[in-house]
C-alpha cells in the first residue's frame, strides 16, 4: 500500500428518466465501498441546474489499490455493466492530489465531506474485522496451539453470547470471552480442519446474517461434512453481542465427532 | 411486486394450505413458486431431500402436512432486498401421528428470479431436537 492519499472527480451525465436507477446502483456500490480499508470518504452531488447530472468526490488511500483491486470487487459489475446504457455523455474521471485541506468541524446534517473518524463502524464492518481477527487466530493454531485470543475478544462484547444447536457435539451457550474462547477449544479439538467457503453477508440494523458452506473434518474420524451453514450476528456499537449458527443437519456432526 | 411481497404471499398461502382440510389446492402456493424451483431439506427429517419443480414441492408439501397437524410461524423477520432473502421465525407444530408439541428457531434462505421463489433451503435450529417429537 502507497498510503497516498487521492481524490477522485467522477461526473456522471444520466439520461432524463433514469435518475432513480443510477441513485439505486451508486447507493449499492458506496454502501459497499465505505467498508474497504483504503477508503476515507465520500460525497454524492447532484448539479444544481441539471438534474441528471452527478458528481462523486472519493478520497481513497491507495492509487495502486484503487485500480487494481478496487475497481475490480464484484459489488461494482452491476454497476459497470449497466451505466453504459444509462450514460447520455461519457463519464469523465479525474484525479487529484491534496496540497492544502480547510474544514469547519461538522454538524449533524452537514454533509459528510470531512472524514468523520468517530463514525462507527457499520454491523458488517463489525461482523468483516471479526473474521478476519478469527482467520488470524485459526491460522496461528487456534485455542490447541495456544494462539492469542485477544485480537478477537476486541471485536466480541464482554457479555456475547454464542448459541449452538444443544444436540451437537460442542452445543450449547457460550457466554463472555472465557465462553467464545472454551467453544473455540471444543471445536479445535474437535476438527483438525474447519474451512468456511463462498461467505455472503446479508444486513438489516444491528443484525447481519452470514450464508457460507462449512467444510469440516472430524479428528476422530476423519469425517468430513461438507453442508452450507447460516448464522444471525447481532452487533452493538463496534463488538458482537450475540451469535446464533444454524448448522444443516446436526445428525451429521454428531454421526461425525460422537460416533466417528 | 417485490420479492419481498411474493415471500410474504408464500406464506400466507402456505399457511392456507397447512390449515385447511384434507385436500387442499396447492394454487395459490404454485403462484408464488418458479417454474424451476428447487426445495432442500435435511436428510434426517422425514421430508428431507431436494424436491424440484412446482410438482416437487407440492409433493413435499403434502408430506409436510401429513407429519405436523398443526403449525403456527410466529415472531417472523425477513432480511434483504435483493433476489437474495432471509427469513427468522419461530414454529411451534404438533406431531399429526404423536400429537406431542415441538418448536424450534428457523432461518430460511430463499432466492427469488422473475417474481417467483426458485431456491427455498430452511435451516431448522437442531434437526436432532425435532425427531423426538415425531416418534
Amino acid at each position: 500500500m502507497s498510503n497516498e492519499q487521492f481524490v477522485l472527480l467522477v461526473t456522471v451525465p444520466i439520461k432524463a428518466g433514469c435518475e432513480d436507477e443510477y441513485l439505486a446502483l451508486v447507493n449499492a456500490v458506496n454502501d459497499e465501498m465505505r467498508q474497504e480499508p483504503t477508503f476515507v470518504n465520500t460525497v454524492l452531488h447532484r448539479s444544481a441546474e441539471d438534474p441528471g447530472l452527478f458528481m462523486l468526490h472519493e478520497t481513497w488511500r491507495d492509487r495502486e489499490d484503487f485500480f487494481s483491486v478496487q475497481m475490480k470487487k464484484p459489488y461494482r459489475a452491476r454497476y459497470e455493466a449497466r451505466l453504459p446504457d444509462l450514460l447520455r455523455a461519457p463519464r469523465e474521471l479525474k484525479i487529484f492530489e491534496p496540497l492544502r485541506a480547510d474544514y469547519v468541524a461538522p454538524t449533524v446534517g452537514s454533509g459528510a465531506a470531512v472524514p468523520d473518524e468517530t463514525s462507527k463502524p457499520s454491523p458488517v464492518a463489525v461482523l468483516k474485522r471479526f473474521y478476519e481477527a478469527e482467520g488470524a487466530y485459526m491460522n496461528a493454531g487456534g485455542a490447541g496451539g495456544g494462539a492469542s485470543f485477544a485480537p478477537l475478544a476486541a471485536t466480541l462484547d464482554p457479555e456475547v453470547v454464542l448459541h449452538q444447536s444443544p444436540d451437537l457435539p460442542w452445543g450449547g451457550d457460550f457466554q463472555g470471552h472465557a465462553g467464545y474462547e472454551n467453544w473455540a477449544r471444543q471445536m479445535s479439538e474437535a476438527f483438525d480442519r474447519l474451512e468456511v467457503k463462498d461467505r455472503q453477508l446479508i444486513s438489516e440494523g444491528d443484525i447481519v446474517v452470514a450464508i457460507c458452506r462449512l467444510v469440516t473434518r472430524s479428528r476422530s474420524s476423519g469425517a468430513v461434512v461438507d453442508a452450507p451453514m447460516t448464522q444471525v450476528v447481532t452487533v452493538r456499537g463496534e463488538r458482537i453481542v450475540e451469535f446464533r449458527p444454524f448448522y444443516w443437519n446436526v445428525p451429521d456432526y454428531r454421526a461425525a465427532i460422537v460416533e466417528g | 411486486m417485490s420479492n419481498r411481497d411474493v415471500l410474504q404471499r408464500f406464506y400466507e398461502a402456505e399457511a392456507r394450505f397447512m390449515a385447511a382440510a384434507e385436500q387442499p389446492d396447492f394454487g395459490p402456493v404454485a403462484a408464488t413458486l418458479h417454474p424451476d424451483c428447487l426445495l432442500y431439506e435435511p436428510e434426517s427429517l422425514p421430508y428431507g431431500g431436494e424436491w424440484r419443480g412446482r410438482d416437487g414441492v407440492e409433493r413435499w408439501m403434502r408430506l409436510f402436512k401429513a407429519t405436523w397437524s398443526s403449525l403456527e410461524v410466529r415472531d417472523s423477520q425477513v432480511f434483504g432486498d435483493g433476489d437474495t432473502l432471509f427469513s427468522r421465525s419461530h414454529v411451534y407444530a404438533t406431531s399429526r401421528q404423536t400429537n406431542k408439541q415441538t418448536d424450534w428457531l428457523l432461518l430460511q434462505q430463499l432466492t427469488l428470479q422473475q417474481g417467483g421463489i426458485l431456491d427455498l433451503r430452511p435451516f431448522h435450529w437442531d434437526t436432532a431436537a425435532i425427531l423426538p417429537a415425531l416418534r
